[in-house]
């Protein structure tokens, strides 16, 4: 019985420490840029939420553009410019615990000229066909 | 002598170039003043409901997570209006059921959309807009809060329902004026949004928010206010069907009083006026949501005037042996609600009839001087940091009527009120 009972005490403890660490790790979401989001223009959105006083840093292609600190809401928006091509926009979230966490999407900048509905698609295909 | 004459002959001239300069200035300042009130509270022919239940705000997406907000004193707003009416008109709504709507993701398509500033029922928006129907009945009583236009070969047009239901155009229509219109917004370089959805991690945020990655909305005054003028006997005429009959009381606090015997107008020292006409039994046919509201919005325009820049902010239907419904109408300073702790505009109407109708409206005076609004992630911010808010119902950039002001603020409305951050400097305002 006595060890039935420990055996159910640290199935619990067990289970509460993933709730808390899958926890830690919903607390920041990089809403934008989405992956392979696809733009002519000459700069992208980097928006999300974590938790109060995060600091958060941007890169583009490994070089720090920007850090900002977040305020109560959680809440973060900025932008980055970006170069033609492939781009990847890393977001390195410091809590206020000193644990870090980084995110990295890749973005493509595109001419204005290019049709992007065409290019979206040659994207999702040339994936499809990686993944395969 | 001759010259003696010409002396006083010039003299004459001067005194009525004189006079006519001095009477010209006192004509002009009359004029210019009757002019405002003319401009601001003039009578309609007819009042056309559409204008009556406009839109907050219209936002343009413009793909590549690129959106505009076009508040109603914005450019291209009563276009992108007008082209939705014309869009819908004579058109087949249908309900979509066993559909879940992802209106995260067609935000990030080109496309439209409207929110209105008050749920409203399908059957209402299907009269408004003319459309067609015949085929299959929408339940009565359902409330849409907004109209959601998407382009994707062809435009898809749905109206949102307050419980997640939806309903869309039979037909899908073509895009090629809704491009031109978007192509030209775009040609003004309108200020450019991002979309942040819904947050969850540190507060509860139920609705998304638009936030400015370009310079956002541009200045806004703070402003002082003035009230409409007291009426004019012809006005307050109107009111009764036999005004030789009626009785003039003034009472002790400066209001008067005119009654018949049966219906009441209060005109109080500010100029805000409060009539009443009890029902007197005998009950007729009711009228619906479309025709009580048309009823209350020829009210206003035949008893002072159709006021700029009013709109239906909220209304309550009774059902007890009649069917009551009560309409409140609200004013937009610089396309913002402006919210205070009186009424402004408000119309009973039973039976076919105005039962109760009060009048109190403020108007901007002059510009005392101009601030950059903060933006909405520094409102959130110092909302949450004073209050400790857990859950945020919606965010919305408005004017308050404060110490005798009109200033700009961002109202944040949870489950249990509204709390007011000044948009200047991201303060409290102990309202």
């Amino acid at each position: 019985m006595k060890r039935l009972i420990g055996i159910a005490t640290l199935s619990l403890f067990i289970v509460f420490l993933l709730f808390f660490i899958a926890d830690a790790k919903e607390a920041f979401v990089l809403n934008r840029p989405k992956e392979d989001f696809v733009t002519t223009q000459s700069y992208v959105v980097v928006s999300g939420e974590t938790v109060a006083d995060t600091s958060v840093a941007v890169f583009v292609n490994g070089e720090k553009k920007e850090t900002l600190k977040v305020g109560a809401s959680g809440l973060f928006v900025t932008q980055a410019d970006i170069e033609l091509g492939k781009n990847v926009i890393s977001v390195k979230a410091v809590f206020p615990s000193g644990e870090e966490e980084v995110v990295s999407r890749n973005v493509y900048r595109l001419d204005k000229d290019t049709n992007l509905k065409s290019l979206s698609s040659i994207l999702q295909a040339l994936k499809l066909l990686i993944l395969q | 002598m001759k010259n003696r004459d010409f002396l006083l002959g010039l003299f004459l001239a001067l005194l009525v170039s004189t006079s006519l300069f001095l009477s010209s200035i006192t004509w002009w300042r009359f004029y210019g003043e009757y002019g405002d009130i003319q401009a601001e509270s003039s009578t309609l022919s007819v009042v056309d409901l559409a204008d009556v239940i406009t839109p907050d705000r219209v936002v343009l997406h413009f793909g590549q997570d690129m959106h505009s907000i076009l508040y109603p004193d914005a450019p291209f707003y009563a276009e992108s209006w007008d082209f939705v009416r014309m869009l819908v008109q004579g058109k087949e709504l249908i309900e979509v059921k066993n559909a879940k709507f992802d209106d995260e993701n067609l935000r990030q398509k080109v496309g439209m959309e409207l929110n209105f500033p008050v749920p409203l029922p399908v059957d209402f928006l299907t009269k408004i807009f003319n459309m067609n129907t015949a085929q299959q009945a929408i339940p009565q009583g359902r409330l849409v809060n907004s109209i959601m236009i998407v382009e994707d070969d062809g435009l898809s047009v749905f109206f949102m329902g307050e419980s997640g239901e939806f309903y869309s155009l039979k037909s899908r229509e073509s895009s090629f004026e809704f491009k031109r219109l978007l192509d030209r917004a775009r040609m003004e370089d309108l200020p450019v949004y991002t979309y942040l959805p819904p947050a969850k991690i540190n507060v509860k945020l139920e609705e998304g928010l638009y936030v400015p990655v370009s310079p956002g909305r541009n200045e806004l005054p703070v402003l002082s206010i003035r009230h409409e003028k007291i009426p004019s006997q012809s006005t307050i005429a109107q009111f009764f069907p036999d005004f030789s009959a009626t009785r003039k009381i003034e009472e002790k606090d400066g209001a008067v009083v005119y009654t018949d015997g049966n219906r009441g107008l209060r005109i109080y020292p500010s100029g805000a006026l409060e009539y009443s006409r009890p029902l007197t039994g005998g009950l007729k046919a009711g009228s619906d949501f479309y025709e009580a509201l048309k009823i209350a919005a020829n009210f206003i325009n035949t008893h002072g005037g159709w006021p700029q820049d009013v709109y239906l902010s909220g209304y309550k239907v009774a059902q007890n042996q009649r069917t009551t419904y009560t309409f409140n109408f609200n004013i937009r300073i610089r396309g913002l609600p402006l919210l205070s702790n009186s009424e402004y505009l408000t119309v009973t109407v039973e039976e076919n009839q105005v039962s109760r109708f009060f009048r109190n409206i403020v108007k901007e005076n002059k510009v005392l001087y101009e601030v950059q609004p903060i933006s909405p992630i520094q409102a959130l911010d110092a909302a949450i940091a004073a209050f400790n808010l857990k859950e945020i119902t919606s965010l919305k950039l408005s004017y308050l009527v404060f110490d005798y002001e009109m200033i700009p603020v961002w109202t944040v409305e949870t489950r249990s009120g509204r709390i007011f951050i000044n948009a200047k400097n991201g303060m409290a305002v102990n309202f």
